[in-house]
């Protein structure tokens, strides 16, 4: 039987790029029900135009680079379809188009593309956006089912929770309205019980290690517990810090991003602590209310150093630890040879044994 | 023959049953520690569960001549075990080493003997079969190695990972105490040095064929002319546990197991680190041989671009990191990958199992390795 002789290993898991990304779809698309149930249709075709955009832009970089445009690919789609979702749902739509191009063309595929990108696309892209229409970007509308579908929204609008909590007021919203997203905000970012599941799930699938986010989370938590921005106590403060802002989001979906992570988890670890007090600086100091964004991009910064550090640190330990070679080498002990003593066993050649059935 | 890995590392074990109070001054037991690893699904039954099937030939077999056969171990003296191992041309399939020189080496120290039954890999049960099925045979050559080596203790290990098994494995078996070794893929490699020693104690792994080998030679004075594989795959109509003569071709082995659907790929050796063929006509089995697997695949082998994703980090059970390794090799940075400790590779496989991308990271780490060897960058 001729063959084509194909290399190890035979067997392969059934994770691919394409159920990593995929997970984050499904995520997201989540997220898009609960926006659309708050927010109406606007915020499907928000989304739908992100990724057309994104895909777009995508595809034209990977052709102009001479390579196949592969529909396997769900980066650009994950990319697209986070953009909208850390945007108010009134957004205008050139905005949207704007951001997905910064994020595509100017953050992601002139470092290489998938994989290779120093930066998160989505955040880069959000950023520019906050930068360039900081007014549209933090204007939110009341959750409404019956949002105009064209055109911008000039009324009906107010602030976050971010906001109230940037100037140091405590926020109206009960628990119930956080947790369930009955509140201003960014409209994919304001279901707190629909992010946490998410999260959950992408941690279950292992397409998210548990330490970074989590780590995150509790570094803000602990930081806002210690020292409140709010006049309410330190439980309060770091239950609308950690629940109320898009913190929860960016941890699941931009902060997790594997591409600008560290790969050990030990160096996942460290980055979670430091983006949480990199969050929680950027919060009290930044000029803005939302600055999650921008936090992430500073911490990508320093994803390759805190890897590198990480990768210090385990080369020291591995070479500790498999300093000693305990084994004894056999690998002269090859062959039968013949001088390796008598012909035969001194019993079978003088056959002393009783009743051996010869 | 399998390359032996740089280090000793090893999977933690359960604690043995306790067969009696008295306490012995070193308990047989593997003594590995290591991290990462992958958990594997093992597709072990329904082959486990049933009997061996004999494929032999008998104009191959032969007997050592000269000998006669012993009838009771305590009418064979030490070195004549050895000589009789030497004589039969026992090789020990776990790493292809001639088993009287594993013996020879151990006399006169301390030794526990280990018996290795792990089969770890996906598919293969080519020790764990024979043990269940023939544990007289095996259990008798194990006495006989001991005697050999004048082992204090003696183990059987079997693999903890096994979920999907209809048989029940015991504790103990004609009165070996059964090590159930935890951890995950690839324990059985990483434990590939057959001698291992510490504080002057000596830890012996011996494959559970090659022992059924011994107790034929010496009671039955039969020269190792067969050897214990599986047959499985998608495309195996039959898959079984079988004993074939040696240089029987994987061809003659397929034919017997009968082919449902023509395969695509045919392994020779592990479901993972095993080696493709070409033609299977020109493969014939060896002592050494663990397994004929006949897959077909549905798709050609799609690759995508690395996502950074860490995973192949993970399970690395030697603490490499072979993103960085992959993207050193391939951007010819030798600093770089000499740095990383690219030597310290065991060649598992684990990441290029686990990778997304599916990327060829183990193979491209080899090749490196190989190329270095020969003096070529």
């Amino acid at each position: 039987m001729k063959l084509i002789p194909k290399k190890a290993p035979h067997i392969r898991s059934d994770t691919n790029n394409k159920t990593v990304m995929g997970d984050a779809v499904v995520t997201l698309a989540a997220l898009y029900f609960m926006a659309a149930c708050y927010y109406g249709q606007r915020a499907i075709r928000l989304g739908l135009l992100s990724v057309a955009v994104c895909w777009c832009a995508d595809a034209a970089c990977v052709w102009l680079r001479g390579r196949r445009v592969s529909l396997r690919d769900f980066s650009p789609v994950v990319t697209g379809m986070i953009i909208p979702l850390m945007m108010p749902a009134g957004i205008p739509y050139h905005i949207v188009v704007v951001a997905d191009l910064f994020a595509i063309l100017i953050v992601k595929q002139p470092f290489g593309g998938i994989g290779n990108n120093l930066f998160n696309p989505a955040a880069g892209g959000i950023a520019f956006a906050i930068s360039c229409w900081s007014a549209q970007m933090f204007s939110y509308p009341l959750p409404n089912p019956s949002l105009d579908i064209w055109g911008e929204l000039g009324s009906g609008v107010t602030s976050s929770t971010s906001y109230t909590l940037y100037v140091g007021g405590v926020p109206m919203a009960d628990f119930t309205a956080v947790l369930l997203g009955q509140r201003s905000g960014p409209m994919g970012t304001t279901c707190v019980l629909v992010i946490l599941a998410c999260l959950l799930y992408l941690i279950f699938r292992g397409t998210v290690r548990p330490q970074q986010p989590l780590l995150l989370l509790a570094t803000v938590a602990a930081l806002n517990f210690l020292f409140p921005r709010i006049a309410a106590g330190g439980l309060t403060s770091a239950f609308y810090e950690v629940l109320a802002t898009p913190v929860l989001f960016c941890a699941a979906f931009m902060f997790s991003d594997p591409a600008t992570s560290p790969s050990r988890n030990m160096g996942k670890a460290i980055y979670g602590v430091l983006g949480g007090i990199i969050f929680v600086l950027f919060s009290r100091f930044g000029g803005y209310e939302q600055t999650a964004v921008f936090a992430i991009l500073l911490m990508n910064a320093f994803s390759s150093a805190v890897d590198q550090l990480a990768e210090l640190y385990i080369t020291k330990k591995r070479r500790m630890r498999y300093g000693r070679k305990t084994g004894i080498d056999l690998s002269g002990e090859t062959g039968f040879g013949t001088d390796d003593g008598a012909a035969a066993p001194a019993a079978a050649a003088e056959a002393p044994q009783t009743g051996s059935p010869g | 023959m399998p390359e032996t890995p740089q280090a000793q590392t090893a999977p933690r074990t359960e604690k043995a049953p306790k067969t009696e109070k008295t306490q012995k001054p070193q308990r047989a037991k593997a003594r590995w520690n290591w991290q990462g690893g992958v958990m594997l699904e093992q597709h072990k039954d329904p082959i486990l569960s049933q009997e061996l099937v004999p494929f032999i030939d008998p104009e191959r077999q032969k007997v050592i001549p000269e000998l006669r056969p012993w009838d009771d171990i305590s009418e064979i003296a030490p070195e004549d075990i050895i000589q009789v191992a030497r004589l039969a041309r026992i090789v020990d399939e776990r790493d292809g080493y001639p088993l009287f020189r594993k013996l020879r080496r151990c006399l006169g120290r301390r030794v526990t003997v280990l018996v290795d039954a792990l089969d770890e890999e996906p598919y293969i049960s080519s020790q764990l079969g024979p043990l269940l099925h023939m544990h007289r045979e095996c259990t008798g050559g194990l006495a006989l190695a001991c005697k050999a080596v004048s082992a204090e203790d003696s183990a059987i290990l079997v693999y903890q990972g096994i979920t999907d098994l209809d048989v029940k494995i015991p504790r103990s078996i004609d009165g070996i105490p059964v090590q159930r070794v935890r951890g995950r893929y690839p324990s059985e490699l990483l434990s590939a040095h057959s001698l291992v020693e510490e504080n002057g104690h000596i830890t012996l792994y011996l494959g559970s064929c090659g022992l059924i080998h011994l107790y034929r030679a010496v009671y039955e004075a039969r020269m190792q002319s067969t050897a214990f594989i599986t047959v499985a795959g998608n495309c195996v109509a039959s898959p079984c546990n079988m004993e074939v003569s040696l240089d029987t071709t994987a061809t003659q082995v397929l034919e017997k197991c009968g082919l449902e659907v023509q395969p695509t790929r045919v392994v020779v050796g592990g479901s993972v680190t095993g080696e493709s063929v070409a033609d299977t006509g020109q493969v014939p089995v060896r002592a050494t041989t663990r397994a004929i697997l006949a897959f077909q695949e549905d798709e050609a082998d799609k690759k995508f671009q690395c996502i950074s994703c860490g995973r192949c980090a993970e399970v690395c059970p030697m603490g490499l990191n072979p993103m960085y390794l992959y993207r050193g090799i391939v951007m010819s940075l030798h600093d770089r990958v000499e740095k990383l400790d690219y030597k310290m590779c065991v060649g598992c496989m684990c990441c290029s199992y686990v990778c997304p991308a599916k990327l060829d990271i183990a193979g491209r780490i080899a090749w490196y390795r190989g190329s270095r060897k020969g003096g070529r960058r």
